[in-house]
């Protein structure tokens, strides 16, 4: 599965001159899986829209200082939005969601959702626990469904340290999740 | 373990995250429009270019102090230019401050005063256009900075960043055809952001700038099927304008006898003076013409003094150089308005603050084409 969305270099170019239809388009092009990206490693619709905000913000900023991407934009979107999120990790522990009344969904059956929302939180505390790059390998192959070449782009890495990188990364996912019995 | 084979119970947990909900659209938009708006403040501040800035003189003037022999004349030469630059750099620092201000702030004036003198320097049609493009953006740069700040946008700004658009369809008008329908597609799309931008600042508008955004969305909106025809048809976009600016000239429908706003920034050509008297806006018999083939549209210059010269009642065509004198020469903004050379301006008090509303050729939303005392009849075409 190829996840790369087709650009056109021609869209950057026109983004670096602070061209407004070519910004809005790289918006609306990048944003939704931005979203999802943080809402799956955050788990709360808030952060992950913060998030977006604070990585399209910087995008930006690194238009402006000369410092933005080459090519390869979305690979560079997902870096710092990743950087963005490690920083949040750091910045404030993950703190267990209470289910309200607001949760509350007549047609839901709260004992599978709560069991799915139970896993889902323990999965991001364990994924929280290693580091920022074999997050972000397991995040872009497992939860995004991304190829090594384009995980290697984002990382700046090549792709065989992509590999060593997600073997080291999965081995530590299944200790950390063993130890708290959670497989 | 190979990397590529995910335990089964790892892989089920992976599918859990999968789950998410779906992003709130309110929410998303409201992100959108941040970001477009953080991405106009940036545009504002952008630097220019390398190739466009002023680092010339790093490859001029280290060179002459890394020489190991003296130069007593050019030492002097050094010394002038050193004395002149602490004398007038105070004023080049000051315009170059002023780039960036607000209409509400008080380097505003001198921001509106560098632009309108870059446009009153001679140089290519092209050139100007470049110019009157970018300024456009900054009076749109300007509103959206103003709303960001909870302030009113002075009317001033509106009626500025219309003649900015006029000035540019005149500017075009005056081009050859394959060069007019080049610029078409770069005023299309500066416009089509402008509207973009408009209609982002609607959504957030307090109600007392909806009138000044409602009318600039209008003006924008003609723009664009302006320069959509002049693509298809210069032709018959040169007719439409020189047809539209005799229109507004003369109908008295738009803004009759306000003149130019007191806190209006100020004309777009500092040239063109409101005249005293307001009689007249044709440029007479052959305005800004010379001498040569007779045009189409007669000949003259592409300089955006648009100020008409006084002129009899019924002037001949007069031929002019143009660029080619065999053929019809580049049209000047005078060109377009008085095709054949007569005085039939739109008549008195265009943008003269005493004009009378409603009456035949008073009155006009174009402030900065205001005639020059003289013989102009305020003949209606």
């Amino acid at each position: 599965m190829d996840n790369q969305v087709p650009f056109a270099p021609e869209l950057l170019e026109l983004a670096r001159q602070f061209d407004h239809p070519a910004l809005a388009q790289i918006y609306d092009t990048y944003s939704p899986g931005l979203y999802r990206y943080a809402m799956r490693l955050l788990g709360d619709q808030n952060l992950a829209e913060d998030c977006v905000a604070e990585t399209f913000s910087r995008f930006l900023q690194a238009l402006q200082t000369k410092r933005g991407p080459d090519s390869y934009l979305q690979a560079y979107l997902y870096r710092m939005a990743h950087n963005w999120i490690v920083d949040h990790y750091r910045r404030e522990p993950m703190q267990p969601v209470e289910l309200t009344e607001e949760h509350r969904d007549e047609n839901a059956d709260p004992e599978k959702d709560a069991g799915q929302h139970l896993r889902q939180e323990r999965l991001r505390m364990a994924i929280k626990k290693i580091t920022p790059e074999q997050q972000q390998v397991i995040a872009l192959k497992y939860l995004e469904g991304w190829k090594n070449e384009e995980i290697a782009r984002s990382l700046k890495k090549p792709v065989g340290a992509v590999k060593s990188l997600q073997h080291r990364a999965l081995a530590n996912l299944q200790r950390i999740l063993n130890r708290e019995e959670f497989l | 373990m190979k990397s590529d084979e995910l335990d089964l119970k790892l892989k089920n947990a992976f599918n859990d995250l999968q789950n998410i909900p779906p992003r709130a659209p309110q929410a998303a938009a409201r992100g959108r429009e941040n970001f477009l708006k953080q991405a106009m403040v940036f545009r504002q501040v952008v630097s220019r270019k390398s190739d466009q800035r002023h680092n010339r003189w790093n490859n001029i003037i280290f060179p002459l102090f890394q020489r190991k022999e003296r130069l007593p004349v050019l030492n002097t030469l050094i010394a002038v230019v050193l004395a002149m630059s602490v004398f007038f750099g105070g004023t080049g620092a000051t315009v170059y401050a002023a780039q960036g201000s607000l209409p509400d702030e008080a380097l505003y004036p001198v921001k509106t005063w560098s632009e309108d003198a870059i446009l009153s320097l001679t140089g290519p049609a092209q050139m100007h256009l470049n110019y009157v493009l970018d300024f456009s953006d900054r009076r749109v740069a300007e509103m959206a900075g103003l709303l960001a700040a909870g302030k009113p946008i002075p009317e001033g700004v509106e009626y500025r960043l219309q003649n900015e658009l006029d000035l540019v369809l005149e500017l075009t008008a005056g081009m050859d055809d394959p060069q007019a329908i080049q610029q078409m597609l770069q005023i299309r799309t500066r416009a089509e952001t402008q509207m973009q931008t408009m209609t982002m600042l609607m959504s957030g508008a307090p109600e007392s700038a909806e009138p000044i955004l409602l009318r600039t969305q209008a003006r924008l909106q003609e723009q664009i099927q302006l320069a959509t025809m002049g693509e298809a048809d210069p032709q018959g976009f040169r007719m439409k304008i020189q047809q539209r600016f005799q229109n507004q000239g003369g109908s008295g429908e738009q803004t009759p006898g306000t003149g130019n706003n007191p806190q209006d920034p100020g004309p777009v050509n500092p040239t063109e003076m409101p005249g005293p008297s307001g009689t007249g806006n044709g440029p007479g018999p052959g305005g800004n013409q010379t001498t040569g083939t007779p045009g189409q549209y007669g000949p003259g210059s592409h300089t955006p003094d648009r100020t008409p010269q006084p002129g009899g009642v019924s002037g001949e065509p007069t031929p002019g150089t143009g660029s080619n004198p065999q053929g019809p020469g580049p049209m000047s903004p005078t060109d377009i308005l008085v095709p054949t050379g007569t005085s039939d301006g739109p008549g008195p008090g265009m943008n003269q603050p005493t004009g009378t509303p409603g009456q035949n050729g008073s009155g006009s939303q174009m402030p900065n084409r205001t005639p020059q005392p003289g013989g102009g009849s305020g003949h209606m075409p």
